[in-house]
């Protein structure tokens, strides 16, 4: 009994302890839920992980609410959302394979420059950016207008992207591409062919990047756009608990629908992150 | 099919010189085999042949065509790299057919081509696996499918089988062997191993630090070697060396612990050369232990014995020279002191410094 005790004794304070510390990461998710199905506005902070009545009607509140010319304000919100989160991701992946391919494949001047500018930039913070790019955008007549919030995202999130799309660039076999050369394919051919389907796993990974960038941002999007129904969801929901009070009923059940794309989207994504797609291109 | 010529070919990386003027001939359906040690430029000129490789210098042509500008895809070549390279996504028939495919070969022809080519090397049923579905073996022939299926002017190899196990790689030899006699297609074959080289060669070209040292017959480079580089490259294990003196009055060679009698034509040719000081090379083959006293060689202790079965190869020392000879029993054992003899007519003879050979 004696070693297989203690062994006994260590698994039971492992599992203690792993279920104390799922419990402190899962309780702000457990809160937000009970509020959201609550029904009601006010932060009622008890230990019980369920309301004490369940109703729908906190999700009614966020999705229904109008504005004073009797607008419908969600569907306009999610659409500007999806817009600009789809948007971002297309045009920023397009930008990062392009650049990244170019920086992984190509020697030319200004190589080594540019990757390092692109490490720099991602050592501000995001908020230094904010008066610079509203006067460009002001320039360009793009406050207050979808496309900016686009350019804005795609740009920001390209840094990153490129860097972890030229590392999985420069992990395929440039025999691969010679082959292809020979067989008779042009770059273009080589690009779409060959490396954008080997870069899958890293294609997804920037894609969610880059979606999660568009959906989630705040800080920029409340500061650019100024009619409620250009907002994006994060800025609507900040709006719940700021300028109409604390409504913080609706405000969960609001962060529970702007939390679903990005959840699925993780959800199908996921398959596309096993790496290992190499396997079987080349021996050694 | 075509002939490939290399005229004064120059390729430098920065200040590395890759390959030093080569000049070659290829002559149509030829199977000719770049072989030398690792680094002397085998891959390299095969790179500047197939148009991966911008040539610094000189004029690559193919069939009548000077293809120093063409790119890869219209110098109707066709490249089985040493770790196959197959597209990883694609099926085996997707890797098979995607040449034809970008050539725009109407989907009748691509599936025949596809299609007997598979039956060639014998791998239809396995059509539409990925690459890392199959073998090590499997890859390796979907790789020369992929090139056969182009039916190019022109077969180039790197090293296709060095990533296989001896058996296979024997297996695959007499493969490639008889495609080439089925196809009647031109290859060049880069290795640096020297028995495939020698098994599957109607000429051998032998490099080292980027310059061409011999081109010849598997025969050739074997039997007449033209420096000391290519008669120990070739041949297995390699040649002996020994320094030896020209007697300046009988036709004898000697040196540190032997002299023996050479034929008198070679003396004088020796001499009238005015080499008193030479390199000599014999093959393990061509030395080999003897139980009479008289005959030409030499004494030494075996140092080591390499049994084989029904042969055995002795290692000694004479006179500061690893010596290997071959014997056709084993039954002399570790520690005997022997007598050696050479086969005099076997003799190979370079300058000292062994960059020529001598008569
Ligand atoms: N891209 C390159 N840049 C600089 N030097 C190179 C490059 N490619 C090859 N070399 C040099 O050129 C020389 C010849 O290389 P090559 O690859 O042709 O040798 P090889 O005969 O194929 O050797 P191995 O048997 O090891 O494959 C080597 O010294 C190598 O270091
Ligand atoms: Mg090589």
């Amino acid at each position: 009994m004696g070693s297989r005790g203690s062994t006994q004794l260590e698994r039971i304070f492992k599992h203690a302890l792993l279920i104390f510390a799922v419990i402190v990461t899962m309780f702000p998710v457990i809160f937000v839920l009970k509020l959201a199905f609550s029904g009601q506005q006010q932060l009622n902070i008890g230990l019980v992980p369920w309301p004490d009545d369940f109703s729908l009607g906190n999700f009614a509140d966020f999705t229904t609410r109008k504005t004073a010319e009797g607008v419908t304000l969600f569907p306009r919100q999610l659409f500007n959302s999806v817009v600009v989160a789809t948007c971002t991701t297309l045009f920023g992946i397009f930008l990062a394979t392009t650049a990244a391919y170019a920086l992984s494949r190509f020697r030319f001047p200004g190589r080594k420059p540019a990757l390092f500018m692109f490490l720099v930039s991602q050592m501000f913070p995001g908020t230094l950016m904010l008066i610079p790019i509203y006067v460009i955008l002001d320039r360009l007549h793009l406050l207050n207008n979808l496309l900016g919030l686009i350019l804005v995202y795609s740009t920001t999130a390209i840094p990153f992207c490129v860097w972890m799309l030229k590392g999985y660039f420069d992990t395929i076999p440039l025999d691969l591409e010679e082959s292809a050369r020979i067989d008779g394919a042009s770059p273009i051919v080589i690009f779409y062919k060959i490396i954008l389907p080997l870069a899958r796993p890293a294609i997804a990974v920037t894609a969610l990047f880059s979606f999660m960038t568009g959906w989630n941002e705040f800080i920029l999007a409340a500061t650019f756009m100024d009619k409620e129904v250009s907002y994006t969801l994060p800025v609507a929901l900040q709006r719940y608990v700021g300028e109409y009070g604390g409504s913080w009923g609706s405000f969960a059940a609001g962060s529970i629908i702007v939390s679903v794309p990005v959840v699925l989207l993780f959800y199908f994504l996921q398959r596309n992150l096993v790496s290992g797609l190499m396997a079987g291109s080349v021996k050694g | 099919m075509a002939q490939v010529q290399l005229i004064n070919v120059w390729k430098k990386f920065g200040d590395v010189v890759a390959v030093e003027d080569a000049n070659l001939t290829i002559k149509d359906q030829e199977f000719v085999v770049l072989v030398g040690p690792s680094g002397c430029g085998k891959t390299t000129t095969l790179r500047m042949v197939a148009g991966l490789e911008e040539i610094t210098q000189g004029t690559i042509m193919i069939g009548d065509r000077k293809v120093n500008d063409l790119h890869p895809k219209d110098r109707d070549i066709a490249m089985v790299f040493q770790n196959y390279a197959l597209y990883p996504h694609m099926t085996v028939r997707d890797n098979l057919n995607f040449s034809l495919r970008l050539r725009k070969f109407p989907k009748k022809e691509i599936e025949e081509r596809v299609l007997r080519a598979a039956t060639i090397l014998g791998i239809e049923n396995m059509l539409d696996r990925k690459p890392k579905q199959l073998s090590g073996g499997q890859r390796q022939r979907v790789a020369m499918g992929r090139a056969i299926v182009r039916d190019p002017q022109v077969f180039l190899f790197d090293e296709p089988l060095s990533n296989l196990d001896a058996k296979l790689r024997v297996q695959m030899r007499l493969e490639i062997a008889r495609l080439h006699r089925n196809l009647g297609a031109t290859i060049i074959y880069v290795t640096h191993d020297q028995v495939e080289a020698m098994t599957l060669a109607e000429r051998i070209v032998v490099m080292k630090d980027g310059k061409i040292q011999q081109v010849g017959s598997p025969d050739e480079v074997f039997n007449r070697p033209v420096n000391t580089f290519v008669g120990t490259f070739i041949g297995s294990p390699s040649m002996n060396l020994l320094q030896a003196e020209v007697d300046s009055g009988r036709p004898v060679l000697s040196g540190a612990g032997y002299s023996f009698t050479i034929d008198e034509k070679l003396h004088r040719t020796l001499k009238e050369a005015g080499e008193t000081k030479v390199t000599m090379g014999i093959r393990p083959q061509h030395l080999t232990p003897t139980d009479d006293p008289n005959a030409p060689g030499f004494d030494a202790v075996v140092d080591m014995v390499e049994p084989l079965g029904a042969e055995s190869f002795l290692y000694f020392s004479l006179g500061g020279s690893d010596l290997i000879a071959h014997a056709q029993s084993s039954v002399i054992a570790r520690g005997t002191s022997t007598r050696f003899t050479l086969d005099t007519n076997k003799l190979h003879l370079f300058s000292a410094d062994g960059t020529r050979r001598l008569g």
